[in-house]
């Protein structure tokens, strides 16, 4: 019965040494996985709008270790990195060292038919074309100066770089991926204006009568203005304009009520 | 008398009738709609090899020497994976120069990149810069092949480099 034992242990030990060896000898799968989840942001002078990049490591088996920074932005333009470029310290095959990123994918990022839960810290799930990913976000921030022009249109774009520590080879391996925004300034409030040039109507056109030939200085050209004809356009009638008008007309009712039972 | 209030009445219901259907016309307004569907992008690089791209020891003068994993199978296996929303995808790829401490170089131009071994067609030279190799759509992959050549006069001594892949 010893020996029995003995066997199925040294069977089980000779499996799990093979597993070991099988994962050590594993192809090396370096994921990236990203979602961008806005293209086109407006924002008023002066203002902050803020928009979330997603990173996430489904198919590797390896830790993406990623890095982003400011590829393009106009000048005079704040944009920041929520969480920010750091130091962290990890222990590669037992030699400890550092690497500079912004954040890191273990390998494994959950997919789920919905969201769950319990939904770690630091991680938010997103609907991707192949279920919900546990992704872990970072926060951009956009923070345009209060003199910049409406109608700006101006591009910001963020370079990402993903790496993976322990490659031994003669060149290393490494992913990266640009993140293009386009940024519109726009007003906080809306406002419309008409600005209505209409110099072929007769009535828009202004003959000057005081020409150097009225005031005795001999003949001259008439001077033609154009009048620019400025117009403000309210779209809709207002439903308080319409409750008004009812009431009022309520109260002719009564009043007519009123007179007639009087002079019954 | 009568009559005249009546009409008076009659009139103001037929105004308050009429405004009824102007204020509903009015009101009747388009609001613009918009979407944006989140871009998804997501690749794997397989590596065939020991961690990273590896030619071994090599002499000078010879060309087109093999990364050391590249046996029928690629250096790289680049995946396009269906988590990817982005069609199609473009395989980008590049490098620096290799450099050893003493300052040396062997510039990145020597090495060339393939998606079917065979250097005849659709091979790319690489650059700084990146360099198209071909498309893929979501769910496809490729292998990538690389060749270096070694200079005639190159100094004996141990270079690394780093090859950047974007997916875009």
């Amino acid at each position: 019965m010893k020996n029995f034992i003995a066997i199925i242990i040294n069977i089980s030990l000779l499996f799990a040494l093979v597993s070991v060896f099988t994962l050590a000898q594993e192809e090396a799968k370096y994921n990236f996985g990203s979602a961008q989840s806005a293209k086109e942001l407006t924002i008023a002078p002066g203002d902050e709008v803020t928009t979330k990049l997603y990173f996430y490591n489904i198919y590797g088996n390896r830790i993406t270790h990623i890095s982003l920074e400011v590829g393009e932005v106009p000048k005079n333009w704040d944009v920041s990195i929520d969480p920010p470029l750091h130091e962290t310290s990890v222990i590669v095959s037992g030699v400890a060292t550092t690497v500079e990123e912004n954040l890191f994918a273990e390998p494994g990022s959950d997919v789920a038919e919905s969201i769950p839960d319990d939904v770690p810290e630091g991680i938010e799930y997103i609907s991707s074309p192949v279920g919900f990913v546990g992704a872990k976000p970072v926060l951009i921030k956009i923070k345009v100066p209060s003199n910049e022009k409406l109608g700006t249109v101006a591009n910001v774009r963020i370079d990402g770089t993903a790496s993976w520590l322990g490659q031994t080879g003669t060149a290393a391996i490494t992913q990266s991926r640009s993140f293009e925004y386009i940024v519109t300034i726009v007003s906080k409030e809306f406002t419309e204006t008409i600005l209505e040039k209409a110099p072929e109507k007769k009535e828009d056109v202004v003959i000057i009568k005081e020409t150097a030939e009225e005031i005795g200085e001999g003949p001259a050209t008439p001077q033609v203005v154009e009048k620019v004809v400025e117009k403000e356009v309210q779209v809709g009638v207002p439903i308080s304009t319409f409750v008004g008008v009812i009431i009022v007309l309520v109260i002719i009712g009564i009043f007519a009520f009123v007179f007639m039972s009087k002079k019954k | 008398m009568r009559n005249i209030i009546f009409a008076v009445l009659s009139s103001i219901v037929i105004l308050v009738l009429a405004n009824f259907a102007i204020g509903a016309t009015s009101e009747e307004a388009g609001a613009s709609a918009s979407v944006t569907v989140n871009t998804f992008v997501d690749i794997t690089i397989t590596d065939r090899g020991a961690g990273g791209i590896n030619f071994g020891g090599l002499d000078p003068g010879t060309i087109d020497n093999k990364e050391v994993a590249q046996n029928g199978l690629g250096a790289i296996n680049f995946s396009v994976e269906l988590t990817t929303n982005k069609n199609p995808i473009n395989v980008k790829l590049r490098g620096n120069n290799f450099n050893e401490t003493g300052g040396s170089t062997i510039g990145i131009s020597n090495v060339a990149a393939d998606d079917d071994n065979t250097l005849v067609s659709g091979n790319i030279t690489l650059s700084t810069a990146y360099k198209i190799l071909k498309t893929l759509a979501p769910g496809e992959d490729t292998e990538i092949y690389y060749f270096l050549d070694v200079p005639a006069v190159q100094k004996a001594a141990s270079y690394s480099s780093t090859f950047y892949f974007q997916g875009d």
